[in-house]
């Protein structure tokens, strides 16, 4: 009995030739559209296994370019931020007000005659006070600094004839003699030999340098020419990312956003052109981007869900500076330019648990622009302070997607804003 | 997303078919049998990545779609569901192809056979015949004893039988040779 019907229910069954509705597909292809947080929230329980994804692999890629189809050619913010610095730049004269030694002028002139040297720089105050100042007629106290200097300070064993204005007829010297702004001054345009004994000296607005030939070389210094900085950098920042990972995988219906406080280290070199442009090359140090879900699955335990994206990265800014003072002790500086790093760690944690198939999706390289703006002094010719504010905006992130998840799902902006302090050895 | 080729909807293309037919056995319902297979292959998406390569692909997809039917049976949703009659729905039900319409009076004589069967006859026979169940196995699904299994299924192919004897054509009988033991 048994043969007979078994054989006729089976080919029954074969012969049966209906299509599903149209309407089946549209609704499960409407219903995956929030798949990924299904899947992660259905196998949060099934962490420790390792599931084959053989079929999902050859899924994924193609389901990828649906739920993410190719966008239109979407603007390089890498490149959009070279051509902002180029365009910042290159409208300066990266020669503004800066004299070097090729240009050192053999003073066979009178002192007043320097002034058409100077820099022609109508903002600068400074220079224009020094132009001024230097066409008039020495003050009394000028004069009296003058004697002072020269009584105490220089050896006048040169047989040279020609001496700056201040020298007695006869006189001459054989170092550099530097003269200053005098801050004692009430007007505040008097120039004076530089004191050496000054705490926080100044550098030299004016250098006079003896030679051989009778004739002393006058070098208009503008204050930062040459000069090379060294320093380090410590940070306080607070930083996120902008990932579909965060917000389509991570992020649960009752969630709070925390953006956790790290900290980091910068070592950084600076190159000054002139005394206002300058360009800052940078080591960045335990560069931690990420974020904190405080997820309330129920209210009395709240789950925290973790991304952070360790990296380390270099870094090449250019510098403007503008003088807050005619002493040029304090400035406001800025900066803008463009970093890339590597990540050398990439963790994410729910609940405590480590999720490496949801590291793997990130590749280690980050590419962005960062900008700052701080504040400083001069503590001394030698050592220079700031603190400041600045912001890195990561917008060129490298990343593979995983087994599990597609590449869309790790394309990440970072973004990190934060105070530093550093402290720079000038050279 | 209908329409464009992908990964989901290829998958869906080559197993829809096959597994809609899986529903159609459990439910006899067209539009239940339609429930059952979105729900079959949100599933089946949500766990592909749990599929093992043991076996092939389309078991494992059967598999995932035969035992949402049974958990419905268990549940006994089939007979409470209930239909909101809205827009869509007529819509839906008006937008039915003319394939679709042919193959349903195609195939009107075996749904409408077993449509008749009591719900646990059908599911028994079915798991026995067409998924190839033992009784221990089929027992463990549909949470009854492994002896009820038996009983049930010696049960559900008599009551078949009877059915089949009486509205069978002589040939389709002869054929399948159920006229050899047929008790005139």
């Amino acid at each position: 009995m048994e043969d007979w019907i078994k054989k006729w229910y089976k080919d029954q069954y074969e012969k049966i030739d209906l299509s599903p509705s149209s309407s089946v597909w549209e609704n499960i292809s409407v219903s995956m559209e929030e798949w990924p947080r299904h899947w992660f929230k259905a196998n949060m329980e099934d962490m420790n296994s390792v599931p084959r994804t053989s079929t999902w692999e050859a899924l994924s890629s193609q389901l990828a370019q649906i739920r993410y189809p190719a966008k239109p050619v979407r603007p390089s913010y890498g490149v959009l931020s070279i051509i902002l610095v180029l365009f910042i730049v290159l409208p300066f004269n990266f020669f503004d007000g800066y004299i070097d030694h090729s240009e050192e002028i053999k003073k066979n002139k009178s002192f007043a005659d320097i002034s058409e040297f100077l820099p022609h720089d109508g903002e600068n105050k400074l220079q224009h006070t020094l132009t001024e100042k230097l066409s008039e007629k020495p003050s009394a106290k000028v004069e009296e600094n003058k004697k002072d200097y020269l009584n105490k300070r220089i050896p006048l064993r040169s047989s040279l004839n020609i001496s700056p204005p201040f020298l007695s007829e006869g006189q001459s010297f054989k170092k550099p003699l530097n003269l200053v702004v005098d801050d004692s001054s009430e007007d505040d345009k008097s120039v004076i030999p530089e004191q050496k004994n000054d705490a926080l000296s100044l550098s030299p607005l004016v250098v006079i340098y003896p030679c051989d030939s009778p004739q002393n070389l006058i070098h208009i210094n503008d204050v930062f020419h040459s000069e090379y900085l060294l320093g380090i950098s410590l940070q306080s920042q607070f930083s996120t990312l902008l990932t579909p990972l965060r917000t389509e995988v991570i992020k649960g219906s009752n969630s709070e956003l925390l953006n956790p406080l790290s900290y980091g280290v910068t070592l950084h070199g600076e190159k000054w052109i002139s005394s206002k442009h300058g360009i800052r090359a940078e080591v960045n140090l335990n560069n931690v981007k990420s974020f904190i879900y405080k997820d309330y699955v129920n209210s009395s335990a709240p789950v925290l869900k973790s991304m952070r994206l360790n990296y380390t990265g270099l870094g090449i800014s250019y510098l403007r500076m503008w003088y807050l003072d005619r002493g040029r002790k304090y400035f406001l500086k800025s900066q803008l330019g463009i970093y890339t790093s590597y990540a050398i760690s990439k963790k994410v944690d729910y609940g405590g648990m480590r999720i490496p198939y949801l590291e793997k999706g990130f590749r280690t390289m980050d590419l962005g622009n960062a900008a700052g703006v701080s504040i400083g002094r001069d503590l001394s010719r030698n050592t220079r302070m700031e603190i400041g504010l600045y912001s890195q905006l990561g917008v060129i992130n490298i990343f593979k997607g995983s087994e599990f998840l597609p590449a869309s799902y790790f394309r990440t902006n970072s973004l990190s804003y934060g105070l530093n302090l550093s402290i720079s050895k000038k050279f | 997303m209908a329409g464009k080729s992908s990964a989901q909807k290829e998958l869906y293309d080559l197993f829809s078919k096959d597994m809609f037919r899986v529903c159609l056995i459990y439910s006899c319902d067209y539009d239940t049998a339609n429930d059952l297979l979105q729900e079959g292959f949100l599933k089946v998406f949500q766990n592909l990545h749990k599929y093992k390569d043991s076996g092939s692909l389309g078991g494992w997809i059967r598999a995932v779609i035969t035992n949402n039917c049974i958990d419905h049976y268990r549940a006994n949703k089939w007979d409470k569901k209930k239909l909101t009659i809205d827009e869509d729905y007529k819509m839906e039900s008006l937008l039915v192809t003319f394939d679709e319409v042919e193959s349903r009076f195609e195939n009107a004589d075996f749904l409408s056979i077993i449509k008749d069967l009591p719900e646990g006859y059908r599911m028994i026979l079915s798991l026995y015949f067409l998924e190839g169940y033992k009784h221990h196995e089929i027992a463990e699904k549909l949470g009854i004893s492994e002896g009820t299994s038996k009983s049930q299924l010696f049960k559900a192919k008599k009551y078949l039988k009877k059915i089949l004897l009486r509205t069978l054509p002589e040939e389709e009988l002869k054929k399948y040779g159920g006229l050899d033991k047929k008790v005139v």
